[in-house]
């Protein structure tokens, strides 16, 4: 179709030559998702290595399954995975000579690691919750959903975001896994602690929630959420901050500051999704009900003041932006826009980061829209990190180790 | 081939805590950046090295060799004086797993040290360097590459002070 790039890998790779070919790799991974072989699920040990299930977000086939849930790469990268129809035309993940390797079309593309599963999945808290069910994890990174439920998706609530599949996966969970909608503090306190038993294994911790724009203040009651549970978490440690980060709806600074002065927490990420004001209005309507566009630029600028500078960050979904037939004409318009409202928010010291879109089942941006290109994420990732470079902005807390879900921050450790 | 590079001689060289060994990464500009990382040794045919600070020029120079196809050089200098150099290629980056969990052990126990990479290094050429090897080798190999004074006979007829 016109107005996107149809440069493959390679040519892309040949392009791009400071892009380096491993987080290409996993920017495709994410792009065009990924489908395990018999042979590859074979040695895939639910004993020894995580398995799928307890992420916040679902899968492009709509399984709730024990497949692996992610890949780690030769650098150290950590690509979270989206099992994918094969009439998408994902990845195939595959067992040649013992060895997990990546195929694209009968072609080895590179030698791929399933994550081990922490020591703590698996034993109960005292009140009987599955600590992984209270906790997930990344490789290094623990991720703390005090609340799955997001009331944008209620009678209220103005609409959830087109892209996400939070309440609809939830349903399934609940079913399937005995997941909770809301963690009792003590149970995360109680994982926080086993979790600290393994060696090595944790560098931060994350939490995040389904907004909740109840309370005497907008988003009161999101906030008493935060505080209980991050409370809870420091319990463990000695120093009163810690690495951590809160990804939560735009909260006024008054908000952030109670939660900063409260907790252990150090950094804040508001995810704007998409930059530009029209498509935030159609894409996350829920957002744009309860807080505004312009409204939730502002509150992340406040955020500066509060966490500090390289301590603040938004995320957006790249990709939204393009699907017809409101979103940009081409990738690059698409583009044009995305960097100048990044550069707004860097000059601000914030800084923006990438998750690849992925049409997952129980979103409503399903089945059956065109993807971007793979170079659309290329320059978007690059102009990113130029940046953070640029305006001297640090991405320590959400970078290929804390977080592992962007492929420009997983530049940041070298470029 | 990886056994063949690391011969009898370089694998004892590693094992021996004596032996001073340094890693030489490079910046985009080609500066070349030596570290000495005490912590080197030979696992399974691979170099392994312990990174300690995650934010080092090593780190980062060893990642964007991983990144781009570049290469690094090891220096060992034994007690004894003999040296070696090996050409390497990082070819992994282990940053967590229950592998990285037996390196950060060894970090803590071993040094005290918070641990950020196990760098695994696949060896692609080693020479020797050590000095009285590599003169004995010119004067074979580049006759050409001599001062003729110290080829000269001396007063009393003998040879000149040719070293080899």
């Amino acid at each position: 179709m016109s107005g996107r790039s149809a440069l493959s890998f390679d040519e892309v790779a040949a392009k791009y030559p400071e892009f380096p070919r491993l987080i290409l790799l996993k920017t495709d991974l994410h792009r065009r998702g990924v489908h395990y072989t018999d042979a590859a699920l074979s040695v895939c040990d639910p004993a020894r290595h995580q398995t799928g299930g307890t992420h916040i977000f679902g899968t492009r086939d709509g399984k709730l399954t024990q497949r692996p849930e992610a890949l780690i790469l030769r650098d150290g990268t950590s690509v979270l995975t989206t099992p994918t129809p094969l009439e998408e035309d994902p990845y195939i993940v595959d067992l040649a000579d013992g060895k997990l390797i990546v195929l694209d079309k009968g072609r080895e593309i590179d030698e791929v690691y399933f994550w081990d599963k922490p020591d703590y999945y698996g034993k109960r808290t005292s009140k009987g919750a599955l600590m992984q069910n209270v906790i997930g994890a990344r490789p290094q990174r623990l991720y703390v959903t005090p609340n799955r439920f997001c009331h944008f998706w209620s009678g209220k609530g103005g609409g959830g975001c087109q892209f996400c599949d939070i309440v609809s996966n939830l349903k399934e969970q609940r079913t399937k896994i005995e997941m909770q909608t809301r963690l009792d503090p003590e149970d995360i306190a109680e994982t926080v602690a086993e979790a600290l038993k393994e060696p090595g294994r944790f560098t931060a911790v994350f939490l995040t929630s389904g907004s909740d724009f109840r309370g005497k203040q907008t988003f009161d009651r999101e906030v008493d959420f935060y505080i209980d549970a991050l409370k809870a978490v420091g319990r463990n440690f000695a120093d009163r901050k810690i690495p951590s980060q809160l990804l939560c709806s735009a909260l006024t600074k008054d908000q952030l500051q109670r939660i900063y002065d409260e907790t252990c927490v150090t950094s804040v990420t508001m995810d704007i999704e998409v930059l530009d004001e029209r498509l935030f209005n159609v894409i996350c309507p829920g957002k744009a009900k309860w807080v505004g566009y312009r409204e939730w630029k502002k509150r992340l600028f406040d955020a500066v003041e509060v966490f500090g500078a390289s301590r603040v960050g938004t995320g957006i979904v790249a990709g939204v932006e393009l699907v017809r037939p409101f979103g940009h004409e081409t990738e690059d318009e698409a583009l044009a826009a995305d960097l100048a409202e990044a550069e707004d928010l860097a000059a601000h010291g914030v800084s923006s980061v990438v998750q690849v879109w992925q049409a997952r089942a129980g979103s409503k941006f399903g089945k059956g829209l065109e993807k971007p290109s793979l170079e659309y994420f290329v320059r978007i990732c690059l102009g990113f990190q130029k940046l953070r470079r640029k305006y001297g902005l640090e991405i320590d807390f959400d970078d290929y180790r804390r977080c592992g879900n962007h492929p420009d921050s997983d530049l940041a450790r070298a470029l | 081939m990886e056994h063949e590079i690391l011969t009898v001689d370089v694998l004892r060289c590693l094992d021996d805590e004596r032996t001073i060994k340094i890693v030489v990464t490079s910046d985009d500009d080609g500066v070349p950046h030596p570290a000495v990382k005490e912590s080197l040794r030979a696992e399974e045919g691979h170099l392994v090295y312990l990174d300690f600070i995650e934010s080092s020029r090593s780190n980062r120079h060893m990642t964007k060799a991983l990144w781009f196809d570049g290469k690094i050089s090891v220096l060992l200098l034994t007690a004894d004086r003999r040296s070696f150099r090996i050409i390497a290629r990082p070819l992994r980056a282990v940053t967590n797993t229950k592998r990285f969990e037996g390196y950060y052990r060894e970090a803590k126990e071993k040094y005290g040290l918070d641990l950020a990479t196990a760098w695994i290094l696949q060896p692609l050429e080693m020479s020797e360097g050590t000095l009285r090897k590599r003169v004995g080798e010119e004067a074979q190999r580049r006759a050409y590459f001599n001062h003729l004074d110290r080829l000269a006979l001396k007063t009393d007829g003998a040879p000149g002070f040719r070293e080899n």
